[in-house]
């Protein structure tokens, strides 16, 4: 907790970051590198275990084993049945989930610091001698099937399902994490138990941990139970390069679902390797600027002045190799020509004359934003997970401040000219069929997609 | 009391003990020196110092939802939430997230049927100004007719984001109505979109006028601040705010207009078919419920728990999880309000299984699933996931704000969950069991479907 106080400290009175050592243990167990945050505040704890594999390592045609493979861990073992792992785990409280994206993934457990040990041991136990049952395996991807195939009366779901494929397509990343209909169907017991297999023994993990000093009895479990020794295997994945990209500011993708009385919009694209690995502060910035909350330009014009919208917001996140930088809205069938070229308005002309209260303010919420959205520990913890895994510095997070200080107004209208320029977006649209001659009669090129082809 | 969770789920729209250890009991882990003080207006102050961070979080609670709202004006609770963002004398439109966010803080607010809640994080050495700018938008609220006019839109496209295009919004809304039909809770807190085109300026102002009074709210204040100089600063900004001194006459006749809190519904099992774009049947199945504060009310909740909560639950094990399942995902919830309650299940069929086998097996099995699969270890199991939720919100002020907040709101007493803990705890087994057996009847049930088959 003194970590976070330092953090704030350091906003409120220039204070140096030199504190980090001596709230943050780094140990090794068993040869693999732990991050323990000790905090004490209450009886509880968060252990997530990093694995530099995700979702790219999933074979082809079969997307969504990697998420299978952690999400049914619990569905029996050489020892105990699904029954008999949930009742054990959900006794305690605990809770435990997989988070994968395309390039890592972590386990995530949390509970009470009381039952830590006995929980763990459950994990470990789970991860080393999973069975994934045919059965309980035909039943999950049954389960996940009527997800999917319900997706349609979700339109904001859908529409950042098909956008996400359609604005990376061709980088390798353009395939969802969960999977397809098709895709989980052709997922095997045994394609699973070698995917927990290759997690275990292959590849290189870490262990983050957030909890008081009871916490160091999880060493011996770690050691003996999950056995997870040194290794350094990672699973390369592509840089993603301009030449994939697409999108103007003339046409504009959409997919036509029955009954929409709303127009679901996003508009945006992928971000190269090296658009990514570096100027994170202006980007972060840029983002908050444009789209970051009430007071950011997209919400006082989109929504405060002309009423389009209930939310709109942006983002620029990114990964080692890829990023993804974008808006996100809706608006009413009858008004989608005039939301669309109002956000362009605003990428084109908000940062043409930048008012200097504007600018302080922007840069105070996001520097406040930033620090606040670390304020719980477990976040901290993701937070860290995220840096390791990007290749870089914790001090980053303490320099934020003053690295948004520094930023002129000059960067930051290269940086939404770079970021946002409009006719280097891919707009998608998904709602009522009407939306295509309303769109045509404005002038854009509309190209129509079969959203049954996302699922 | 399952506010928390409930909260989440359901809701529209000091600082901690260092020394706490294990093997103390339940209610001793959690404990906050709250400095409280009541002023002459009837505005309740609560201060909670927590000093590990600069920072500081505001919450407001209003005591006026939807379950006050008259034929013709309904949705203005939450209408005016919005409005309450648009400016007022001495900070006009625009100020409040200026101030707020310039500052490099976050804001928030929601609505329920019982309450109005407004909140702001945001670091300590703002704390004076934002009371300053909260003293004055209750007093002094703009509505201006401009702004009030745009919003209409903003709301009735939330309105669609959350009710009209969303099936599982759109069961619940018919749920509530439908359990609560005749009652103030039948009310929709979003609205009805004739009202919410109609409503006027004059009738939202008389309606501010009316609720918004200090002595129809209480503020929580928990962070790095000086309790008793906090106190002095919100006696000096809101002292002179008058009281409603009609509040009270007034609610009451609203009530009694819109029909008082007795059931009046149409029940007995009956099947609410609704029309949807979902492929695969999505299913409520609602008891009639309990008010917040006795202890049937907790035990309902450790029910709702015991049947729906986690992959373990009764009812996850039986038609989730079940060699032959029926369902892709079910769950359990008792939502306790201040004058009333709904207890409900909810899942969704999985392809090719029938929306009334599902039905017919629901209330043919639940009863008997009670009396015969409930146990002591599940109860247990209850107890333990509870506790861990408790802890878990409470690493951040806005946590311990709302924690204590909620408890103020639900039972007059910020200092509630030390009773709230140990009535869990000391719940048995056959209480649940009959609990179950006196609840869970076909006879106080109403059992809707929304599916794209079904007739529009």
């Amino acid at each position: 907790m003194k970590l976070l106080i330092t953090l704030f400290a350091i906003i409120s009175f220039g204070a140096n970051a030199n504190y980090l050592e001596d709230n943050l243990r780094k140990e090794t167990w068993n040869g693999v590198e732990v991050i323990w945050l000790e905090d004490d505040s209450y009886p509880v704890y968060d252990v997530s275990v990093y694995f530099h594999a995700g979702a790219y390592s999933d074979a082809p045609g079969k997307y969504g084993e990697t998420q299978l493979a952690f999400d049914l861990l619990s569905t029996g073992t050489l020892r105990y049945k699904q029954k008999e792992i949930l009742d054990s785990l959900e006794f305690y409280g605990a809770s435990y989930q997989a988070s994968v994206t395309h390039e890592f993934s972590s386990y995530n457990v949390s509970g009470l610091v009381k039952d830590a040990v006995p929980t763990m041991k459950m994990v470990c136990h789970m991860f080393r001698n999973a069975t994934y049952p045919r059965a309980e395996l035909k039943k999950s991807v049954k389960r996940m099937k009527t997800g999917l195939r319900n997706l349609p009366s979700n339109h904001s779901g859908l529409a950042n399902r098909i956008f996400r494929k359609e604005s990376l397509k061709g980088t390798g990343y353009e395939n969802p994490v969960g999977g397809t209909l098709k895709s989980i169907g052709r997922i095997s017991s045994g394609d699973l138990k070698k995917k927990i297999e290759f997690l275990n023994d292959d590849i290189k993990k870490r262990i983050y941990i957030k909890g008081p000093k009871e916490m160091k009895a999880l060493k011996a479990v770690f050691e003996n139970d999950c056995k997870w020794g040194k290794r350094e295997a990672v699973v390369k994945t592509p840089k993603a390069t301009k030449e994939s990209r697409r999108g103007d500011d003339k046409t504009v993708y959409l997919a036509v679902v029955p009954k929409a009385n709303q127009a679901q919009i996003r508009i945006g694209n992928f971000m190269t390797a090296e658009e990514s690995s570096k100027n994170h502060e202006v980007r972060d910035f840029t983002s908050q600027f444009l789209g970051g909350g009430f007071t950011s330009r997209l919400m006082q014009e989109i929504r405060v002045a002309r009423g389009l919208t209930y939310s709109i917001g942006s983002y620029a996140s990114e990964q080692s190799k890829y990023g993804r930088k974008g808006i996100s809205t809706f608006t009413k069938n009858e008004t989608i020509v005039q939301t669309l070229d109002a956000i362009k308005e605003v990428l084109r002309n908000s940062t043409n004359k930048i008012k200097e209260d504007n600018f302080q303010m922007a840069k105070r919420y996001a520097k406040g934003s930033y620090l606040f959205g670390l304020e719980s520990t477990s976040a901290f913890l993701s937070n860290l997970i995220y840096f390791d895994h990007v290749g870089r510095e914790y001090e980053e997070i303490y320099e934020f401040p003053g690295a948004v200080d520094s930023l002129t107004k000059d960067q930051v209208k290269k940086e939404v000219g770079k970021l946002f320029d409009p006719s280097e977006q891919l707009i998608f649209v998904l709602g009522s069929k009407k939306l295509k001659t309303d769109l045509e009669k404005a002038g854009y090129k509309v190209k129509v997609l079969n959203y049954k082809k996302y699922l | 009391m399952k506010l928390i969770w409930l909260a989440a789920m359901l809701s529209f729209l000091g600082c901690a003990n260092k020394d706490v250890k294990q093997g103390r009991s339940e209610s001793d882990l959690i404990h906050f020196e709250v400095k409280e003080k009541l002023l002459d207006n009837g505005l309740k102050v609560l201060v909670v110092e927590n000093h590990k961070l600069p920072l500081v979080s505001y919450y407001t609670y209003f005591d006026v939802g939807g379950k006050f709202e008259t034929p013709g004006i309904t949705g203005s609770s939450h209408f005016l939430e919005h409005m309450m963002f648009k400016g007022a004398k001495k900070y006009p439109e625009g100020e409040f997230d200026k101030m707020v966010e310039g500052s490099g803080g976050k804001n928030n607010a929601y609505t329920t049927s019982d309450m109005t809640v407004y909140y702001e994080s945001l670091p300590s050495e703002h704390i004076k100004k934002i009371i300053d700018v909260e003293a004055d938008r209750m007093q002094n609220l703009a509505l201006n007719p401009k702004s009030f006019a745009s919003e209409k839109n903003v709301v009735l496209e939330e309105r669609k984001m959350r009710y009209e295009n969303s099936d599982r919004g759109k069961i619940y809304l018919e749920m509530m109505t439908s359990m609560f039909e005749g009652t103030p809770y039948g009310i929709p807190v979003i609205g009805k979109i004739e009202d919410i085109k109609n409503v006027t300026r004059d009738q939202v102002f008389e309606y501010f006028k009316t609720f918004y009074a200090p002595n129809n709210a209480f503020i929580v204040i928990v962070g790095d601040v000086d309790s008793d100089e906090v106190i002095k600063e919100v006696e000096s900004k809101f002292g002179d705010i008058p009281k409603n001194e009609k509040l009270k006459e007034r609610k009451e006749s609203i009530f009694k207009q819109n029909g008082g809190f007795d059931f009046k519904g149409k029940y007995g099992g009956r099947h609410i078919r609704l029309h949807g774009d979902t492929k695969d049947p999505v299913f409520m199945l609602g008891f009639k419920g309990v008010k917040v504060g006795p202890r049937i009310a907790y035990t309902l909740d450790i029910l709702s728990s015991m049947l729906g909560d986690g992959e373990s639950s009764y009812l996850s094990e039986k038609y989730v999880l079940a060699r032959k399942p029926k369902l892709s995902n079910v769950y359990a919830a008792n939502y306790t309000l201040l004058e009333s309650g709904v207890f409900f299940i909810g899942g969704q069929l999985l392809n090719g299984v029938s929306i009334n086998t599902v039905r017919n097996d629901l209330f043919k099995n639940l009863q008997r699933g009670c009396a015969q699969s409930l146990n002591e270890r599940q109860l247990q199991k209850v107890k333990n996931q509870y506790l861990v939720s408790y802890l878990s919100g409470l690493d951040t002020n806005q946590g311990i704000a709302k924690f204590i907040g909620d408890r103020q709101a639900y039972y007059g007493d910020y200092d509630f969950y030390k009773k709230e803990l140990a009535t869990y705890q000391s719940i048995n087994l056959e209480e649940v069991k009959k609990a179950c057996k006196d609840y869970i009847v076909k006879d106080n049930a109403i059992f809707l479907s929304i599916w794209n088959k079904h007739k529009k």
